[in-house]
């Protein structure tokens, strides 16, 4: 299948690109230093002192799982909105690169639809970052899991919506490079859209301030099929801290910004299909 | 049959912001045999990379047919069958020479891409190489890598954009002969080129395009032949006026001369007439143009 | 179809997609997330509870204890925790609001058992006294051998409370007193405070705080400690005797604590803060850790059980450690403490007045 060749060329591209191994090291790094730096004592199945770099952090004696919600919290937290900044930066160079002069021309003399270059090179990008998310993730889990006993795989939820949340926002960076050929114009849709998804998420909030008129009828038809970033946000957070969540919610919204990826990559493919290199 | 059948192939390129739109092809017209080399040759600007482009379907046309093999270019089962090289190839940086081949190898769903890979890279002498990131490559090497990768799967049509730019003369040799092994097994090789010697070497028929149009096709012999002229090499010739009144004018160099004789009979007439002179030829030959020669008559033909 | 064709319908797919992303993420009445449980620990005083204090104080004349030494003078104090200190200093002493707790979900547990009982308790104070304990009362306070008990009694007849009991001034208190029948006294001070004792000597101690004739130790109850529905402290023989199937973490509770005071906010689930203070730091934080560490377990086993309501407050429980001291906070869901008391079985062998 061509989409699979051309998604593996773009998986080992990325792996011969240094910036990844230096973003897979780093997370390594940050894992590790969080690994030898928390020491946690647990009596009885209840966290009764932490340190951080030898430091007694002042915190209450409580069950572990609960005295670690917080930090699974805001692991879950970071873990989501890194993978969105560091993704964006990170993989806006992929589009421009496959549509640089020269090369475009040589990939469409190849046997391979436009759609299918499109397709393979955004699930190899959508893969890469699932992958760093993962690893974060993953790595976090396994740390305070071996440091505690308390193993919360609530918090890979984390890891995979973030790479769901993401795979919009690719999308949009995918599509916007076939407008405008730059990488640094690829970032800024992506950041914009990520903004835009954190607004999306509070819409209810802000449309309460907003007088009834055509600026907020405008405003709710505009936020309405935009991924709502921050909601899945607060979703993974919830998870990870293995609070309440609504599922029906939860699918609505990862259906649905998997929905906008794939219009945005219809678009996309109407855009390839009529352009001219 | 033919290789490539272009016929009426018009292409406008939009304005974009004030400009105006500017027409690259104005009806193309052009049939390749199969199994040749066929050489398109024109000033900047001529419409050659777009003519190629369409070829290919990387841009469509506004109107006209494109047939290429027998089928349409959109056509992925047809463009398995092609071997491209563009006039810049852009190569991802991080990517080596047997990497590269290989994803091409694999698009093509070629069985063993590591050695259809390997085989092309010993060709155009990059075997050597196959591991050196391609960030490392200079022009030269680059062109050859495009050349290799156009050249997997042992297509049945080459498109070659500007194939010896940025290659050393000894590397040009080599390409030639590629090109040359190439229409051997049977493959037809339609190529671009500013360089016009080489366009010479190679090329069975050539194509003038101007002002986005083929003006002129044909062997070099139709195009830069001449039917009733022959020039004409002596060891001691006369003085100017009396080899004019013998019907000889002089040649751009020294000891050539140039006769106009309609057929056989005439020519060994003014033979003769040398021979009685006692002027002592070493060199007889019809005479030929240059393709830049023909090519600027041409030119200016089309601007009249 | 022609490559035209083909491309448009590209264009439509997309428009066709994002109005179903619209309308899967359009938000719904019901889009709600699903609401977590909060519980609200008493650990200080909130406002409601300042202002209720303030309505409380009254210009008392003390006899204040500074040191060695004491001195009369006119201070500010809530009555109740006044007459209440001289036997909160020996042991035991807890505070119920029960103004507050009538509308609380326990609240009403225990008065529908007062109330449902064959002789209900209510009903004999009520034809007795002409005290309705629903309507009447505000606070009642208890310690070892006293009872207090706060409200308007202006129109009572406590006279009923003893047979033949006479009645006798002092100051502001009226003494009710039967001679003839050792164990039963009581007084009423200022027409608000009941005290009821078994002794005549805890009486005349809770009388004597009041009319400023036994000194007074602002120490032994803080007015600022007066927040929750119910609230005191705890004999810490009594405390440690909470941890059932505990018993390490009760013998160790008894050696290393000195006091306990308690919190309970009983608006919703039970919320209890204790407050253990004690003079070894050392035995204290094992302490501490020890009852975490037993709260830990009474978590895994009630999730081990089923009982996913307790195993839920319990998800809320802490040990909070400090210098000298460590601060408990547990929950005790609405449910578990309906099935402890809806019967009303605890009522069975009450001493009743």
């Amino acid at each position: 299948m061509t989409v699979l060749v051309v998604y593996m060329d773009v998986i080992r591209e990325a792996i011969a690109r240094k910036w990844f191994l230096a973003l897979a090291l780093s997370t390594t790094i940050a894992l590790a230093i969080v690994g030898l730096a928390l020491r946690l004592d647990v009596v009885d199945g209840a966290l009764a002192a932490s340190r951080l770099f030898g430091q007694i952090l002042d915190s209450d004696i409580k069950s572990i799982d609960i005295a670690l919600r917080p930090v699974f919290q805001v692991g879950a937290y970071a873990v989501y909105y890194i993978v969105m900044v560091t993704g964006v930066f990170g993989c806006s160079g992929f589009g421009p690169s496959m549509l640089a002069p020269g090369r475009i021309e040589h990939l469409l003399s190849l046997p391979v639809r436009r759609i299918e270059l499109l397709l393979g090179t955004y699930l190899g990008v959508v893969t890469i970052s699932s992958v760093i998310a993962m690893y974060g993730t993953i790595g976090l889990v396994l740390i305070l899991g071996v440091k505690t006993g308390y193993w919360n795989w609530g918090m890979i939820s984390a890891g995979w919506l973030a790479a769901i949340s993401f795979a919009p926002i690719y999308a949009s960076m995918l599509v916007s490079s076939l407008i405008v050929r730059s990488a640094p114009f690829c970032g800024l849709v992506g950041i914009s859209l990520v903004t835009a998804g954190i607004v999306a998420g509070y819409r209810e909030n802000l449309l309460a301030l907003w007088e009834p008129g055509i600026g907020r009828t405008a405003f709710e038809l505009l936020m309405a099929p935009l991924p709502k970033i921050s909601s899945l946000a607060q979703i993974a957070g919830h998870s990870a801290a293995s609070a309440p969540i609504d599922p029906g919610e939860m699918a609505r919204l990862v259906a649905g910004s998997s929905v906008f990826a794939a219009a945005v990559l219809a678009f996309g493919a109407w855009l390839f299909e009529k352009k001219d290199f | 049959m033919n290789a490539i059948e272009a016929t009426g192939v018009v292409k406008t390129f939009a304005g974009f912001l004030g400009r105006r739109p500017r027409m690259a092809l104005c009806g193309v017209d052009l049939a390749v045999p199969a199994g040749m080399i066929f050489g398109l040759i024109g000033l900047n600007g001529a419409g050659k990379t777009t003519f190629i482009k369409a070829l290919l379907a990387v841009l469509r046309p506004d109107s006209g047919a494109i047939g290429v093999l027998g089928g349409s270019p959109e056509a992925p089962a047809i463009r398995k069958k092609i071997g491209y090289l563009p006039e810049r190839l852009h190569l991802p940086r991080v990517m080596t020479p047997l990497q590269f081949l290989m994803s091409v190898a694999r698009i093509k769903r070629l069985d063993n891409p590591a050695q259809h890979a390997m085989h092309q890279l010993e060709r155009v002498g990059l075997a050597s190489e196959r591991s050196t990131k391609l960030g490392g490559f200079s022009k030269g090497m680059r062109q050859r890598l495009g050349m290799a990768a156009a050249l997997i799967g042992a297509p049945e049509l080459l498109v070659l954009d500007e194939p010896t730019d940025g290659i050393d003369p000894l590397g040009r040799a080599e390409i030639r002969r590629i090109l040359l092994e190439e229409r051997s097994r049977g493959a037809t090789v339609f190529l671009n080129s500013h360089l016009l010697s080489e366009t010479e070497r190679v090329c069975d028929r050539v194509g003038i395009i101007a002002s986005g149009k083929i003006v002129r096709s044909g062997t070099l012999d139709e195009l830069c032949g001449t039917k009733d002229r022959y020039k004409l090499v002596v060891e001691q010739s006369l003085d100017t006026e009396e080899m004019k009144q013998l019907g000889f004018a002089s040649g751009e160099q020294p000891g050539e001369w140039i006769c106009q004789a309609s057929d056989g009979e005439a020519l060994m007439a003014r033979l003769d007439q040398l021979r009685r002179a006692n002027v002592c030829f070493i060199e007889l030959r019809p005479e030929q143009k240059e393709l830049e020669e023909v090519l600027s008559d041409v030119v200016n033909g089309a601007k009249q | 179809m022609t490559g035209k064709r083909r491309r448009y319908g590209w264009l439509v797919l997309a428009a066709l997609l994002l109005l179903v992303a619209g309308w899967l993420m359009w938000p719904t009445r019901s889009d709600t997330s699903a609401q977590q449980r909060e519980i609200t620990f008493p650990n200080h005083q909130r406002s409601h509870e300042r202002q209720r204090l303030a309505g409380r104080r009254r210009a008392l004349t003390l006899l204040n204890k500074l040191g060695e030494t004491t001195q009369q003078e006119q201070l500010e104090r809530d009555p109740l925790l006044v007459a209440l200190s001289g036997a909160a200093a020996k042991g035991t002493h807890l505070v119920f609001e029960v103004e507050a707790l009538k509308d609380t979900p326990i609240g009403q547990i225990v008065i529908d058992c007062l109330t449902n009982a064959d002789s209900s308790p209510l009903d004999k104070v009520e034809e007795k006294t002409g005290i309705s304990l629903m309507d009447s009362v505000d606070r009642i306070a208890g310690a070892s051998g006293l009872l207090l008990v706060e409200g308007d009694f202006s129109g009572a007849k406590l006279e009923g409370l003893f047979d033949g009991a006479e009645a006798t001034a002092k100051g502001q208190t009226t003494i009710y007193a039967n001679p003839d029948a050792p164990g039963g006294q009581a007084a009423v001070w200022n027409k608000q405070l009941l005290i009821l004792t078994r002794d005549r000597e805890t009486l005349d101690e809770a009388i004597g705080l009041l009319e400023g004739e036994v000194p007074f130790d602002d120490k032994t109850i803080d007015e600022e400690n007066s927040f929750g529905e119910i609230y005191g402290s705890l004999d810490v023989e009594q405390a440690a005797g909470m941890f059932p199937g505990s018993s390490d973490v009760g013998n160790r509770f008894a050696e290393a604590a000195e006091r306990v005071e308690l919190h309970v906010d009983a608006s919703e689930d039970v919320a209890i803060v204790a407050n253990v203070s004690g003079g070894n730091n050392d035995a204290l934080n094992e302490l501490a850790r020890a009852v975490g560490g037993a709260l830990s377990l009474g978590r895994i086993k009630a999730r081990a059980e089923g009982d996913d309501d307790l195993a839920e407050l319990l998800d809320f429980a802490s040990v909070d450690p400090d210098e000298g001291a460590f601060e408990m906070e547990v929950a005790l869901p609405l449910q578990f403490l309906e099935d402890k008391l809806a019967d009303c079985r605890w009522m069975g062998n009450s001493n009743q007045p």
